[in-house]
């Protein structure tokens, strides 16, 4: 499976450190978007091509959850997200996904086993998705054929 | 509440388990070490995270060019040289993830405050002076990627004890 990953921290050694876990992880092929906050995200952000994101909270201009936020608003169909935040905010998370509706947060420091044993249902779900949307293009463009 | 002996001993603690913690997760283990020297004789990268609320603390993580190389490789995964951006950005995230275990542990003892955004210096030479009223403690502790220094400054507003 192909994914578009839009990976959003202020931190460049975490977004390689987050891409590259994710690419050893084999949960799927990925293509990866870096953002190195909310507003530079929001202006890379199509929901056309990008299948998911994974976003840090704490960030300067504008942090995730004001990311998530706009994001919610403007999107027509639910894009996966994944927060990735520190230990000390983890008390916040549970408000958070009911607020913004975050699909997984993972709390950093991770290892990438970690992130594939808590990422494993999401990527399947996100597969069923991909084939559903996939099928109906394949019958529209069947039709126009 | 005043900050006491026991209440800087819990915060030392906090600090040096979130160590423990933190770099256990990248497969380094830590020993305290207490002869390792001050941080001032050596080419050093230092971390620097606040904690405010119940309680006004600035935690740190220090480390020579030797120890700062060898840890990033482990946490990253891949080298970085020590004299690039990407180092002053993984010693921050490396203060962030200190910062933000210390808060959950303090958290357990009631304690609650929030963290700010890291702040990292790299230079030879540091003194560090700490402000009037303040008090800190700092720990030496030696591992696999070479000795290392964590500590704690506290300021007065000393939080309470669950």
């Amino acid at each position: 499976m192909d994914i578009h990953a839009m990976v959003v921290d202020d931190s460049g050694i975490m977004r390689k450190m987050v891409m590259k876990s994710l690419r050893e992880s084999q949960l799927a092929h990925f293509v990866f978007t870096e953002a190195g906050d909310g507003v530079e995200a929001l202006a890379k952000f199509d929901p056309k091509i990008i299948d998911m994101l994974f976003v840090d909270w704490n960030m300067p201009n504008m942090n995730g959850i004001d990311l998530i936020r706009k994001i919610r608003s403007i999107e027509k169909h639910h894009t996966p997200i994944v927060m990735i935040t520190t230990e000390g905010t983890m008390g916040k998370m549970d408000e958070a996904m009911d607020q913004v509706k975050v699909d997984k947060y993972i709390a950093k420091p991770f290892r990438p086993d970690e992130l594939t044993k808590r990422l494993g249902p999401l990527f399947e779900h996100l597969a069923e998705q991909k084939t559903k949307k996939k099928g109906f293009f394949g019958k529209l463009a069947d039709k126009l054929a | 509440m005043i900050l006491t002996d026991e209440m800087l001993n819990l915060y030392e603690g906090c600090v040096k388990q979130a160590a423990t913690d933190v770099l256990a997760t990248y497969g380094v283990a830590i020993q305290p070490q207490d002869d390792l020297g001050e941080m001032t004789s050596h080419d050093v990268i230092i971390g620097i995270i606040s904690l405010v609320g119940d309680a006004e603390l600035s935690v740190f993580i220090g480390l020579p060019r030797s120890t700062a190389t060898a840890l990033v490789a482990k946490f990253a995964g891949f080298e970085i040289p020590y004299d690039s951006s990407d180092m002053g950005d993984a010693i921050g995230e490396l203060a962030n993830m200190l910062g933000g275990m210390t808060k959950t542990l303090l958290d357990t003892r009631g304690i609650k405050v929030n963290i700010s955004l890291p702040t990292v210096i790299r230079a030879q030479d540091i003194h560090v002076l700490t402000q009037r009223g303040t008090t800190s403690a700092k720990i030496g502790l030696s591992s696999d990627t070479g000795p290392l220094w964590v500590g704690v400054v506290a300021g007065q507003r000393a939080g309470f004890v669950a």
